[in-house]
């Protein structure tokens, strides 16, 4: 594997400025989702502690699907190498440690995306909410109608963020895979429109019937790529 | 850098807005705007009628203008502007443009005119709406026409700073669907947040549609227009300053 063609790849296409927008845009979201929180604490004459604020930011359809969903999507778009091209092909020596790297590319700037996600996270949610070892009383009453399942619950709140953040990775990650594919075969703007309804139906699907899909979508997508990657058309 | 006098600054000045104006509309994008808007607007008003739920010309113009249309607005008025751009980048008018221009920036011309066609966008469809509530409602109440005309004149300066905003956009992007979409992105994202930031006054859809609360404020729709507009005056200048 050349990884001189990853180096080359990460310093010339580096999404800078969609980072940024990406950043900027998250922050607000989630902004006004700890807003939303504050006026239901207040409604019901509680309040909820920083890492259940996390786990409500996290589980809101809005931020998830229509809002986090597509921000991903548009860095992870912004990153495919473009100028390289065939040239990549030639750099690689084969199509198989192409796709191997443009994997780990999609992972590293998942990686990215979710380390800014998370900064903007805790830093909000424990600015607005005090922090907390156990779940409070009105966190339990209101979890169903906020649509969060009980296995969430179980743990610690720490747990649940960690568990939250590791099934949302996943299942963008994959999400970031279907895009590169898309990307090989379609123009940048026609596989992020494709990947963004095929992401929101997913993870509206993944909601609805509550499947534990991330991860084994994540297996069977990488597996999929693998067995992709030596047809001569990709 | 060409001089000019004061005078052929102007013709060409004249010349450079006039063609910019004749292209814009005749771009296939406007003409889909305008088809599309009058769709969104007529409908609602067809199944209003078919289901006798109006009786008065205003009741029946502004429930029909506030259905879908408000949500819509924004990518119809950015849409006859993103045909432009994409033209122009495809076929490198605006390489051509850079040439014929000879020094002189035209960016602020380039504004108006899209922020007028932006506008007609949305204010095309409004009075096909009103020509078929006429046609379909009888009405002698003259209070009706003051809240339709109020409902009218708002669409010129949403769709115009919509489109501008849309302009704005191409500073950071070459790509027409970026442009596109951002305006509708941004105003959905401010459609969600504003009530729970307590920015309800500058509810967006009440910028197009201000009889959805009973008593509209129309200074608190002219800063939200006011805002957009220098939004995308601060965003094209810093770019300009950059870009020289």
């Amino acid at each position: 594997m050349n990884f001189r063609y990853l180096k080359i790849s990460l310093t010339e296409d580096f999404p800078t400025f969609r980072l940024i927008i990406a950043a900027f845009v998250t922050a607000f979201a989630v902004t006004v989702t700890v807003y939303k929180h504050i006026d239901l604490s207040d409604s019901v004459s509680a309040s909820f502690s920083a890492p259940e604020t996390i786990i409500l930011t996290l589980t809101d359809m809005i931020n998830r699907v229509f809002i986090f969903l597509p921000l991903y999507i548009f860095v992870i778009s912004g990153a495919k190498s473009t100028d390289l091209g065939n040239t990549g092909v030639i750099m690689q020596r084969s199509r198989p440690g192409l796709v191997t790297l443009e994997i780990i590319k999609v992972l590293f700037y998942t990686l990215i995306f979710f380390v800014i996600l998370l900064i903007i996270v805790l830093a909000t949610s424990n600015a607005a909410f005090p922090q907390a070892e156990d779940f409070t009383r009105t966190f339990f009453g209101a979890s169903s109608s906020y649509g969060i399942s009980s296995d969430v619950l179980r743990g610690t709140p720490l747990t649940a963020v960690v568990n939250l953040f590791t099934s949302m990775f996943l299942t963008y990650f994959t999400i970031g895979i279907i895009n590169m594919f898309l990307s090989f075969m379609l123009k940048e703007e026609a596989a992020f429109v494709l990947t963004v309804i095929i992401g929101i139906l997913s993870e509206i699907l993944i909601t609805a019937y509550r499947i534990p899909l991330s991860l084994s979508a994540c297996a069977v997508f990488i597996l999929a790529s693998f067995l992709l990657m030596n047809k001569k058309n990709l | 850098m060409k001089i000019f006098s004061v005078k052929q600054a102007l013709t060409l000045f004249g010349r450079f807005f006039s063609t910019d104006l004749r292209r814009i509309f005749t771009e296939r994008t406007f003409l889909t705007s305008v088809f599309l808007g009058s769709l969104t607007l007529i409908i609602p008003l067809v199944l209003l009628l078919s289901n006798s739920e109006t009786d008065s010309l205003s009741g029946g113009y502004v429930t029909a203008q506030s259905t879908v249309f408000p949500f819509i607005a924004p990518f119809l008025a950015a849409l006859p502007f993103a045909g432009m751009y994409k033209n122009e980048i495809q076929t490198k008018y605006s390489e051509l443009l850079k040439l014929r221009r000879g020094g002189r920036d035209y960016g602020f011309t380039r504004f108006i005119t899209v922020g007028i066609s932006g506008g007609l966008a949305l204010l095309l469809p409004e009075l096909i709406l009103l020509i078929f509530s006429l046609i379909s409602i009888y009405t002698d109440c003259i209070d009706d026409f003051k809240r339709i005309v109020a409902v009218i004149v708002l669409a010129f300066p949403f769709g115009f700073a919509f489109a501008v905003t849309a302009q704005a956009v191409t500073a950071f992007t070459r790509s027409k669907t970026i442009a596109l979409i951002t305006p509708e992105v941004l105003y959905l994202l401010f459609t969600y947040s504003f009530p729970y930031l307590e920015l309800d006054e500058y509810y967006p859809p009440l910028a197009i549609s201000p009889f959805i609360y009973s008593t509209p404020n129309f200074a608190n729709i002219f800063v939200f227009f006011a805002i957009l507009i220098a939004f995308s005056i601060v965003v094209t200048t810093a770019y300009k300053i950059k870009s020289n």
